[in-house]
């Protein structure tokens, strides 16, 4: 009985070969979603610095008048931010050849410079209505309330004009500086959120956020 | 039939500690290395697999030898056992045939308790020979072919209906050479539109009696000799004393018999015969039983096949290739209910903890079962397996186009799925040693 060894030799190799195309064809499709994610956060990165120095030139000078140019930059920012955190999340599980670390790690770096800006703002430009709101999820682990915490603060950030919300990963050791808000805030499980420097364990429902930080309706 | 086949004393702690172990095995690799991986690697088992038939398909057929001025005789033999519903068709069938001289046909009733006996008296040019108690299949089969004059002989299953020239075709592919023993057919299944199941199981029949089946032709490596029409030469299948009575896949065991013997099988894409299928998951069931279980103990008896390169590609790729094939099949689909039932807890608990807080969203982007690139990777891993399928529906001279989506989508993620359970059931009734009753 002959015994087709070429027959087999060449089925390895376009077993390989296609394995090979399929990998390649997964990257690809993984490099434009990165490609355009990157992209985006370069956008902001941008518009960060322009507010930080809008900020800082304030700070510096003294010019109030700024105020209402630097909310509007920081508003504009906010919004991009978070449609980039809900892009990185869900990439984050779908992906299997890229990896997404860094671009995950620049992005909570940006988004805590971006948080502190805004707390500056409130200070200096004396806002009230501003209602900051840190929200901690579980990242690496599965956290099915972190998701539904996250539709409650999506509905509350349409209907309130006034939210702010920055999100970062409760289970990341590898960002100190996110060591360092959960400390300050005295976060250790996730859902939690910052709301009013007061922070609330547990998944919140959007009475109990709108009862610590006055909304401001969307027109 | 009855026939009760008792493996021997049940162990249900070995199979309680089998089960766990390989249970343990598949979700300890999905939580290390994650799902997509895991599913990968049988794919890729599978892929191979399916490169190697496709590679042999498109290998340089023999050429065919002019049709044989002589044609010898044919006895069809057909075992009975409570078969009112087809009996009559599938002899008029046989009768029908297009070949040269007068079929001899006998049919076996194997004790029946129906119409069957009425039936058959009722048929002329019929020899029916009665068996007493019920001695199953094999036995049945064996009693008829004793009474066989012909030299060729064609075994049909009471549910199977053979096309005109089935007979024709097969004992040409015989006379093709002299060591050759049995001509396997082109089974089809009979009244595919009858329901779901059947259509679903129309494409398992396609691929697997029609290209898989030619493929191993080419490879000279059919390792079955299906049940429902194989035609043998009598001087092999007395060679090798019949069929074995207590073996519950007769027509599996025969078939690696006969290579053990030296007997090469050929299969004639031409001799089609159209066969009743289950249509109940139950029935399914209880057939599928019986394939996997007799696979599983006959792969035991015949170990020394396994690799050896003394039976060329029957030895080092059908055997190894078909069972990794179907432990492929096992790994998918426990990885693919893993992941459905890792997703609907996660749903529910997401669900329960929205409606806690009287925020309900039904957007749900974050539930993706995979992501986009996954798709892209794995739609490059099923083509030459579409391409196989392709090349099946072509073989039955039948379009593959969009209509077949629907289809081919329930014999995917149902019903391959349904199968490898079945398997595993197979699998785990053999490591218990629970006894076999065929009924």
């Amino acid at each position: 009985m002959e015994v087709k060894k070429g027959l087999y030799l060449k089925a390895a190799l376009a077993a390989l070969a296609l394995f090979i195309i399929s990998v390649s064809v997964g990257y690809y499709v993984e490099a434009q979603n990165y490609s355009a994610l990157e992209t985006k956060l370069a956008d902001i990165e941008d518009s960060t610095q322009t507010a930080l120095l809008v900020n800082l030139f304030m700070q510096t000078h003294n010019a109030s008048s700024m105020c209402s140019a630097l909310e509007t930059e920081l508003s504009d920012v906010e919004r991009e931010t978070y449609s980039v955190y809900t892009q990185l999340e869900q990439n984050k599980g779908m992906n299997i050849l890229t990896n997404y670390d860094s671009l995950r790690k620049k992005y909570f770096l940006m988004n805590m410079r971006f948080y502190l800006t805004l707390r500056a703002y409130k200070q200096s430009c004396g806002d009230p209505t501003l209602q900051p709101i840190l929200f901690f999820y579980n990242s690496q682990n599965e956290c099915p309330e972190c998701a539904a915490q996250g539709k409650v603060l999506d509905s509350l950030r349409q209907r309130c004009s006034n939210y702010r919300v920055y999100a970062f990963p409760n289970d990341v050791e590898q960002i100190s500086m996110i060591k360092t808000f959960k400390a300050y805030y005295h976060v250790a499980t996730a859902p939690s959120l910052v709301v009013n420097d007061e922070t609330l364990t547990g998944i919140q429902g959007e009475p109990q956020v709108m009862a610590r930080a006055p909304c401001v309706q969307t027109t | 039939m009855s026939l009760e086949i008792s493996a021997g004393k049940p162990r249900p702690i070995v199979t309680a500690l089998v089960v766990v172990a390989i249970a343990a095995i598949i979700f300890f690799s999905i939580s290390r290395i994650g799902y997509f991986w895991v599913m990968l690697a049988p794919n890729l088992v599978l892929l191979l697999v399916t490169l190697v038939m496709l590679f042999a398909f498109f290998e340089k057929k023999p050429e065919k030898k002019m049709a044989p001025k002589d044609y010898p005789r044919l006895t069809v033999i057909l075992p009975v056992h409570n078969a009112q519903e087809t009996i009559e068709k599938a002899i008029e069938r046989v009768r029908n045939s297009d070949y040269p001289y007068g079929i001899e046909v006998i049919a076996v009733d194997d004790a029946s308790t129906d119409s069957s006996p009425q039936i058959l008296a009722k048929l002329k040019g019929v020899k029916v020979l009665t068996m007493k108690k019920n001695v199953g299949k094999a036995a049945a089969l064996n009693a008829g072919a004793k009474l066989a004059k012909g030299e060729v002989i064609a075994f049909v299953d009471a549910d199977s209906y053979v096309e005109k020239t089935a007979f024709k075709h097969a004992v040409e592919a015989i006379l093709e050479d002299d060591e050759i023993g049995a001509a396997t057919c082109f089974i089809r299944v009979a009244d595919a539109n009858k329901s779901i199941l059947r259509k679903v199981q129309e494409i398992e029949y396609y691929t697997g009696f029609g290209f898989a089946a030619l493929a191993s032709h080419l490879l000279d490596a059919i390792f079955v000799t299906p049940g429902p029409t194989t035609v043998f030469r009598k001087t092999a299948f007395e060679k090798i004393h019949g069929f074995d009575e207590h073996n519950i896949t007769e027509d599996l065991e025969m078939a690696w018999r006969l290579r053990r013997h030296g007997f090469g099988i050929a299969y004639s894409p031409d001799s089609i015969v159209y066969t009743e299928v289950p249509d109940t998951i139950k029935a399914l069931y209880r057939q599928r039983l019986r394939w996997y279980r007799g696979k599983l103990f006959n792969v035991r008896k015949y170990s020394d096949m396994l690799f050896n390169k003394k039976y060329g590609n029957f030895g080092l790729f059908m055997l190894p290739g078909s069972f990794s094939a179907e432990f492929a099949g096992i790994v998918l689909s426990f990885s693919f209910v893993y992941l459905l039932f890792r997703q609907a807890a996660w749903l529910a608990s997401y669900l329960a903890s929205s409606l806690a807080v009287g925020t309900l969203s039904l957007d749900l982007s974050g539930f993706a079962l995979v992501g986009t690139s996954a798709i892209a990777m794995g739609a490059v891993i099923v083509i030459p397996w579409i391409f196989a399928l392709y090349l099946s529906y072509g073989m039955a001279g039948r379009k593959f186009g969009l209509r077949q989506v629907p289809q081919l989508f329930l014999f995917l993620f149902f019903y391959g799925t349904v199968v490898s359970f079945f398997y595993c059931a197979s699998f785990i009734k053999e490591v218990n040693r629970s006894d076999y009753k065929w009924k």
